[in-house]
């Protein structure tokens, strides 16, 4: 999508009948490009955001004194893909870092409490417990995982392709699970 | 707030004196609404402007959808968290859609001796009212309390993710019901600090 807009209308010397066409279509330029992400005229909380989209990956350059800027650029374990960073004058923090996560509770018939982007399905074999990460999330084999149960528990686990299984947990036991990957 | 708005002006065969309201009106409306978010133009009424063009804040009027992205598009945007129906901030790609708001509170305390009271020393922490120690024999209970913002959902186990560490050995032994109570933690011994760092998450 894109809006026309005409620069240095009007004219200095031109009778405004010679730019109404432009002056008119910038008029309407003006308010469609502000609705493409913002509450555009005529609208309640206009000027404020719907969105926030970004076209592309960014590289700004980095911002000095109190300045910030909200940015898209490649990953780190796919590099096709934009992932969500933060820069300011100082350095550079990944925002999209937290990629899935879930709590159970160890026991028969287990089933997510909260979760994103786990696939709701948990298999049980006695102490065992197969969690798997939905398809597209993470880049290889190697996320980083936070593990913690309510009861004590030495974090056990082994992690291939999306799944993981999570080794010897203790029964009623909450279980959390946190996968991290830029 | 709301900015008046006419399209399509000036009309074609208009004088211009016929649309000039309507055109001044536009011409501040304009102003005013980039001013919103963003850095708006420097008016020959106002004071000196650095910065125009580039946002203040980004303030979401609402939750929405996205859709339709593909190579390397992507979306800042907010949509309700499902335990607390609240907008949460998110990152949407063609392959799946990041949550960025899920960590709610967070604190990293070390552990005073078990000899040396019950204060422990908070290093750094958010959303975080008070974490308050027990000896119990020869080791600490902890209780870490998140702020009312936190407070007034039902958070209840196990409603909250969390995430314990710890800089000494120790098996992770809680239970959550409104705030964390973490049991038998290790106290520092001298010349080994133990030192707890708490995440709670929800979505």
């Amino acid at each position: 999508m894109s809006f026309a807009y005409f620069d240095n209308i009007p004219g200095e010397n031109n009778d405004p009948k010679v730019d109404q066409p432009r002056m008119k279509i910038n008029t309407n330029s003006i308010s469609s490009w502000i609705d493409v992400d913002h509450v555009g005229f005529r609208q309640i909380n206009g000027g404020t955001h719907r969105v926030c989209s970004f076209a592309g990956f960014a590289a700004p350059s980095a911002p000095t004194g109190v300045q910030s800027v909200a940015y898209p650029a490649a990953g780190v374990a796919d590099t096709t893909k934009p992932q969500f960073y933060f820069r300011n004058s100082q350095m550079i923090l990944p925002l999209s870092l937290i990629k899935a996560y879930g709590i159970f509770i160890a026991q028969v018939g287990p089933s997510y409490f909260n979760q994103v982007n786990m696939n709701a399905t948990i298999t049980k074999s006695s102490n065992n417990y197969t969690l798997t990460v939905n398809s597209n999330i993470i880049t290889g084999n190697s996320p980083g995982i936070l593990v913690t149960a309510s009861n004590p528990y030495q974090v056990n686990y082994a992690y291939n392709a999306n799944v993981l299984q999570l080794f010897d947990v203790p029964i009623n036991s909450f279980v959390t699970v946190v996968f991290y990957q830029i | 707030m709301t900015f008046d708005y006419y399209n399509n002006v000036p009309f074609q065969n208009d004088y211009p004196s016929d649309d000039q309201t309507q055109m001044q009106i536009n011409c501040n409306s304009i102003a005013a609404i980039f001013d919103v978010d963003h850095i708006g133009f420097e008016l020959d009424s106002g004071p000196v402007v650095v910065g125009s063009g580039k946002h203040r804040q980004i303030t979401f009027n609402d939750i929405s959808t996205p859709t339709n992205l593909t190579g390397q598009k992507s979306v800042f945007y907010t949509q309700k968290g499902i335990k607390k129906v609240v907008p949460n901030p998110s990152f949407v790609k063609s392959t799946h859609n990041d949550y960025l708001g899920l960590i709610k509170a967070f604190a990293v305390f070390q552990l005073p001796l078990a000899v040396g009271g019950a204060t422990p020393t908070i290093y750094n922490s958010f959303n975080i009212k008070s974490v308050n120690l027990l000896l119990i024999g020869t080791t600490f209970t902890v209780v870490v309390t998140p702020v009312s913002l936190i407070d007034n959902s039902p958070l209840v186990p196990p409603n909250v993710g969390v995430i314990i560490t710890t800089s000494r050995p120790y098996s992770t032994d809680y239970n959550y019901i409104n705030n964390l109570q973490i049991n038998s933690v290790p106290p520092s011994i001298p010349g080994t600090p133990n030192i707890v760092t708490v995440i709670l998450l929800q979505n």
